[in-house]
């Protein structure tokens, strides 16, 4: 646990510059191109709006930076000789790519509203204070960017061990291929599974109906989502559940991978 | 080929049976549907 809480010191040491600039240095900005539009009139306006974009771009800058160590011949070494475990130095990086990560830049989302908010007082505005903090919403709007930003964060923070230069391009060229891949197959199984109905040898032979409706183009079209509802397995008609497990799973995933890709890096 | 085994690492092998897995999980799927599908289609010659 101590190594643990000194791996975590070190990394906050060593980000805390890039941390500390661009936090504040992302949030004044969206602060002023708010207040550029003060020209027009004075208005209230809601950061919070784009925070979840935002964080994410931003979080997936610094987590791709997060083992630039292990690409420098010099700090390489430094890295791998540091006395802490594996996971206590992937738990740090991981800590400071998303707690802390969030942390700051939630305060730094918080700080420029209510310094624009303060400002809008002092240039005579008196109606809507709360829209600056997102309707008193901001807690929330903080919290859903981060779970949001997690699993993208996973991706990220294995592509940032895995590849040796380039990480950001080659995780999301990789992430392209992926799922142009599943998107080929599901086409392909798809034509191959559902022949009968796709190439119109059904309709050939004679009208298919299915719950009362002729599976034509007309009649098919009406009875899609009433088929779709008797035909699909419950979890992939709502949509819910299968987003709450990919939000799980991806991220385990990916953190796990980062560790076993560690190792062997050390090794 | 030898080579490529001999570089052979445990991760590309996790990452190799995710997709794989999603792969399968996406057939299975679409098999169960079909299944069911052909259920409660009625073809009359």
């Amino acid at each position: 646990m101590s190594r643990l809480r000194h791996a975590c010191r070190h990394e906050w040491v060593l980000h805390w510059r890039t941390l500390s600039l661009t936090a504040p240095a992302v949030a004044g900005s969206v602060m002023l191109l708010q207040m550029v539009r003060w020209w027009r009139g004075l208005h209230a306006f809601n950061l919070w709006n784009g925070f979840g974009l935002i964080t994410m771009v931003t979080g997936v800058i610094i987590t791709t930076g997060m083992f630039a160590e292990l690409r420098s011949p010099e700090t390489r070494v430094d890295l791998l000789l540091r006395p802490a475990g594996i996971l206590e130095k992937v738990g740090a990086k991981l800590m400071v790519a998303t707690l802390l990560f969030v942390v700051l830049i939630t305060g730094a989302f918080l700080a420029a509203s209510l310094l624009s908010m303060a400002v809008y007082l002092l240039l005579g505005g008196r109606v809507n204070l709360m829209v600056f903090l997102d309707n008193g919403q901001w807690v929330r709007t903080a919290g859903s960017a981060f779970l949001e930003y997690l699993p993208v964060q996973s991706v990220f923070f294995f592509g940032s061990v895995y590849f040796r230069k380039n990480p950001v391009r080659r995780t999301l060229l990789v992430a392209v291929g992926w799922i142009a891949g599943y998107v080929v197959f599901f086409l392909v199984m798809v034509r191959l599974i559902f022949a009968p109905y796709l190439t119109g040898r059904y309709s050939r032979l004679a009208s298919p109906r299915a719950l009362g409706f002729n599976l034509d183009s007309t009649g098919g079209y009406i009875a899609g989502s009433r088929i779709w509802e008797h035909v699909a397995p419950g979890f992939l008609q709502d949509g819910r559940i299968l987003g709450i497990a990919l939000k799980l799973l991806v991220p385990v995933c990916f953190w796990g991978l980062t560790l076993l890709r560690f190792r062997e890096t050390e090794a | 080929m030898r080579r490529f085994f001999a570089a052979r690492k445990w991760t590309n092998i996790v990452l190799a049976g995710i997709y794989l897995l999603g792969l399968v999980f996406m057939l299975v799927m679409m098999v169960i549907i079909r299944y069911r599908l052909d259920g409660i289609v009625e073809v009359t010659i």
